[in-house]
């Protein structure tokens, strides 16, 4: 179980990363997103203003043109001249002549002698007796950008005259009568009316109106054309309508703008629309959706990684599983035709009617039986222990007793390897709640071992201490040893220390792994440490009283 | 009393041109409605004012021309209709040659200046951008004639016959859209020598906007019923542009005092005091233009000769680029009889009057109608068509008011439910061919 939860749970922990840096990039990408659309929104403005600054700067300038021309009429028959230049420009539709005492003196407000005049007569009856102001708007009241005030300065000045020298003599005579001007933008039923005029010293006041469709007929064609396919611009007059538009979006629909700027006082109430078309992705968003895109993709790269390499392991888990259970059941078939083996060889050694030659074979036959059946309980043990299959039972064991029996069967064999046996056993009775097979095999394996390695150390004490509550069983050599860089790794699964002194030995690397793991099944610890004065010594503790829930 | 059949052409011609010895371009002369008028008593008479242009003799002679085309290319024009205007635009310029300037805006509710104005000599190039043009969208007019304006004022200044000429096929929806601001624009474009010619197609344009834009301006106004008729139409209006002999004309009306002018009728033109001016951009060659004007004569003494007034026309010569001018005087004299007045009444005037009179009833009851006071348009006709009857009865011609019983039948046709639109559009079309001596079509 432990194999595939590692796996897992790196999974996922890769996922919950994947996601996080996900999410992250998301939100960075909306952030970005977000300061370009921003930008976009300022640039754009910044645009629409500048179109609004010209549209303003082309009605001023001609206003103020007109309004220069004015102050230099000349004074006598000043109603002929301003009926011949209404009759010449297309810019002035109506012209007038006023009094402070007479009221309106031309057109005549009782004969007008044309439908246009009427309806001027009309539209500015208000202004004509008085009952309107003559200046409404001063040019505070919508300051124009610094840009275009400063525009409107330079065009100022390229147009200026030297004041005193080239100055026509009689044109200074005729502006100096003039004592104010201004103009005017009057609003009436059908829409903006522009509204010049110029006062002599007497008071009278004279002046045009301008003649709004020639004006717009000129802007239409000043209204600049959208950088991107997508924009469309629009004048838009006092009442939002669309006077012109540039670009491709069909407005007749009756669309607001999705920006807009004020033309400036020279068009009071205008405004310079913009429109957007519905394909047109502004730049931000075509980058999230980029940006997403990837971070799915790495997203989805990383997970089918993590996937594969979590499939990668279970599928070699479930491959060591099967070896194991191979291992088990050919150790199983094994064990059985071996039993009968070492049962009649030590049948037929019992019967003392050999000679000494069959006697000493059948010896042979019968350690290499025993050799073999450990060998095989060993990768019993190692297969079961693989699986979490290995049952354990539990009960009292008279450790002395254990210990003594093990040893009387491996007597020869140590008497063999010529190994001096020192037991230092407790006189009083020590019993503990353990499984006495599975603790035999720890001790015989540690034997096996010293009979291996440590023959050469030509003793092997065997300590049997109570200690706190702990009972504990040292098995000590005075072999090479173990190198200090092997000390911990001896315990792992097929590890052998690769030297010399092992080389010439057979042996799998099975048994100090699978002695380890049953102390640690028991509840206990089989520890390493190098013996005072040479050689190796293992200690196996065990609890004196297991927990009764304890593990099997 | 036997009074001997006095010649009472009274007309002093005064010509005055600055090339002395040649024969001046535009021939004017004036008319009265009778050349005697009853003495003792306050009346009013017509004085018609005829300008004669001739032909220009040698074609290759004729004044460059400026020409902006500005088509509609709005969604209602797909079909036949724009695959003709398409052919009369290149009809119209193959018509040109290399001394000419041309230029092309096509719009919907965009404006776009496909041809910018350059000279006609590139003919295969524009043609196949005129070939370009595909019909969708909206239909914005005022944009269209502004930019067709700024094409054709890229060279204001030098001398062509400038013209720009209109084609739609339906209602202006983008910006300005109403008769009366199309209108100022055309006057305004006057004022700089512009002339826009409206061809109106099909039966769903507005015929009032289309009429008053080429009246302001002076330019000619087609209704064209059949797409198939419009390489035709487009064909006439570029004869009467290559023909144009004069521009700028302005005729001025000075009269003494006694002689007070009422109205002009028929033209738009202004009255202050004692003086009448009427402008024309353009006469063309071998066409008549006249202009009638009603004034009020004080009584006079049987056998006094007296001075009507005093008309001069002023003109540019398009051939030659100079400003030429000519002067008459228009001089009559009143009669104690009854009888030479009436036999001093001329026919011919009392027939303009009439055909003028009724195109104005027609147009004022149009006017009417389409602002929804359907009877007081019945009422002007029935009242224009009883003026008309009493005065050919007061002049002794009766016979002349015959025609003026159609207003009685299109009193009838408007008081009936539903004035059929395409009606609508031929009656504006032919009242402006009247009132403004536009030639057939």
């Amino acid at each position: 179980m432990t194999g595939t939860r590692i796996p897992i749970i790196a999974w996922t922990l890769l996922l919950i990363a994947a996601l996080a840096i996900g999410t992250l990039a998301l939100y960075l990408l909306q952030g970005e997103q977000q300061r370009l659309e921003a930008t976009g929104i300022e640039t754009r403005r910044e645009r629409l203003a500048a179109v609004a600054g010209t549209v303003d700067l082309t009605v001023t300038e001609s206003r103020e043109a007109l309004s220069t021309r004015l102050r230099e009429l000349p004074g006598p028959d000043l109603i002929d001249t301003l009926e011949l230049w209404r009759l010449d420009n297309p810019l002035i539709r109506n012209v007038f002549v006023w009094s402070p005492d007479q009221g309106l003196v031309f057109p005549e407000p009782t004969q007008p002698t044309s439908g246009e005049e009427s309806a001027f007569l009309l539209r500015y009856a208000g202004l004509f007796s008085g009952q309107a102001r003559w200046t409404v708007f001063s040019e505070e009241i919508t300051p124009a950008s610094d840009q275009i005030q400063a525009r409107r300065e330079l065009t100022k000045l390229a147009k200026s005259l030297p004041t005193s020298a080239s100055a026509p003599a009689e044109s200074a005579g005729a502006t100096s009568d003039i004592r104010d001007n201004g103009w005017l933008p009057w609003f009436w039923e059908e829409g903006l009316h522009l509204l010049l005029w110029a006062e002599r010293s007497d008071g009278r006041r004279f002046g045009i109106e301008l003649e709004m469709a020639a004006l717009l007929a000129r802007l239409v064609t000043v209204l600049p054309q959208p950088q991107s396919p997508h924009e469309t611009w629009a004048l838009l007059n006092d009442r939002g309508e669309v006077v012109h538009q540039r670009g491709p979006e069909d407005l007749s629909t009756g669309q607001k703008p999705t920006m807009s700027v004020a033309v400036g006082n020279s068009l009071p109430h205008w405004q310079i629309g913009f429109y957007s078309t519905g394909e047109a992705k502004p730049a931000g968003q075509s980058l999230l959706l980029l940006g997403g895109l990837l971070t799915a993709i790495l997203v989805i790269a990383i997970m089918l990684g993590g996937s594969l390499l979590l499939w990668q392991a279970r599928r070699s888990l479930h491959d060591a599983r099967r070896k194991t259970t191979f291992v088990s059941n050919v150790s199983h078939e094994l064990k059985t035709p071996l039993t009968t083996i070492r049962m009649y060889a030590e049948m037929l050694e019992e019967d003392e009617r050999r000679c000494d030659k069959s006697q000493r074979y059948l010896a042979v036959i019968s350690s290499e039986a025993q050799r073999l059946t450990r060998l095989v309980n060993n990768l019993l043990d190692f297969s079961r222990l693989e699986q979490g299959k290995k049952k354990y039972h539990q009960q009292q064991v008279d450790l002395r007793a254990l210990i003594s029996q093990c040893l009387t069967t491996q007597n020869l064999r140590l008497h063999e390897a010529g190994l001096a046996l020192d037991l230092q056993l407790p006189t009083t009775h020590l019993s503990i709640e353990t499984d006495s097979d599975a603790l035999e095999q720890v001790l015989l394996n540690l034997i096996d071992n010293a009979v291996k390695y440590a023959a050469s150390g030509d003793e092997l004490q065997l300590t049997l201490i109570q200690d706190n509550g702990q009972v504990m069983i040292q098995v000590a050599d005075r072999g090479p040893g173990i190198p200090n860089s092997h000390s911990q790794r001896i315990f792992e699964i097929f590890h052998r220390v690769d030297s010399s002194l092992t080389t010439d030995q057979q042996g799998c690397g099975l048994g100090l792994s699978i002695a380890r793991q049953l102390v640690r099944d028991l509840g206990g610890e089989l520890t390493y440490a190098a013996r005072d004065g040479g050689g190796a010594c293992f200690t196996i503790s065990l609890p004196k009283s297991r927990p009764k829930e304890g593990d099997n | 009393m036997n009074i001997s059949k006095i010649h009472t052409v009274i007309l002093t011609l005064l010509l005055f041109t600055s090339s002395a010895a040649a024969t001046p371009l535009v021939n004017c002369s004036v008319d009265l409605d009778r050349n005697v008028l009853p003495a003792g008593q306050t009346q009013t008479t017509v004085i018609k004012i005829n300008l004669d242009a001739g032909n220009i003799l040698d074609r290759a002679d004729r004044p460059p021309v400026n020409l902006a085309l500005v088509l509609d290319r709005s969604g209602s024009m797909s079909g036949d209709k724009i695959v003709k205007a398409k052919r009369a635009a290149i009809e119209a310029l193959r018509r040109l040659n290399s001394r000419d300037r041309f230029a092309l805006i096509a719009y919907d509710h965009r404006v776009e200046t496909l041809v910018p104005s350059q000279s006609a000599a590139n003919s295969e190039w524009i043609e196949a951008r005129i070939r370009e043009i595909e019909a969708d969208g909206n239909t914005a007019l005022f944009g269209a004639v502004s930019q067709g304006a700024a094409e054709v004022r890229k060279a204001l200044g030098e001398d062509y016959v400038h013209r720009v000429i209109l084609l739609s096929d339906g209602m202006a929806n983008v910006g300005p859209s109403s008769p009366k601001d199309l209108g100022r624009l055309g006057a305004a474009m006057l004022k700089e020598g512009l002339s826009v010619t409206t061809v109106g197609v099909g039966n769903d344009y507005n015929e009032d906007l289309m009429a008053q834009l080429a009246d302001r301006s002076d330019g000619n106004h087609y209704f064209v019923a059949e797409s198939r008729d419009l390489p035709r139409i487009f064909a006439a209006e570029l004869g009467d542009v290559l023909n144009t002999v004069a521009r700028r004309v302005i005729i001025d009306i000075e009269c003494p005092d006694g002689v007070r002018p009422l109205r002009i009728i028929g033209r738009e033109g202004r009255i202050r005091g004692n003086r009448v001016e009427l402008r024309m951009n353009q006469l063309y060659g071998g066409q008549n233009k006249y202009s009638l004007v009603e004034v009020e004569v004080a009584a006079g003494k049987p056998e006094q000769e007296i001075n009507l007034a005093q008309v001069r026309c002023r003109y540019d010569n398009a051939l030659t680029a100079q400003p030429e001018q000519s002067e008459v005087q228009v001089v009559t004299r009143f009669s104690a009889s009854t009888e030479e007045v009436q036999r001093s009444a001329k026919p011919a005037v009392q027939k303009s009057v009439i055909a003028n009179e009724m195109a104005e009833a027609r147009d004022k009851a149009l006017d009417l109608y389409n602002a929804g006071r359907k009877e007081e348009a019945v009422r002007e006709l029935q009242q224009r068509q009883a003026q008309i009857e009493e005065k050919s009865q007061a002049l002794g011609l009766p016979a002349l008011a015959a025609p003026a019983g159609a207003l009685a039948d299109d009193a009838a046709e408007f008081e009936a439910d539903d004035l059929d639109s395409s009606r609508k559009k031929s009656l504006r079309s032919e009242s402006y061919k009247i009132r403004k001596q536009q030639k057939d079509y």
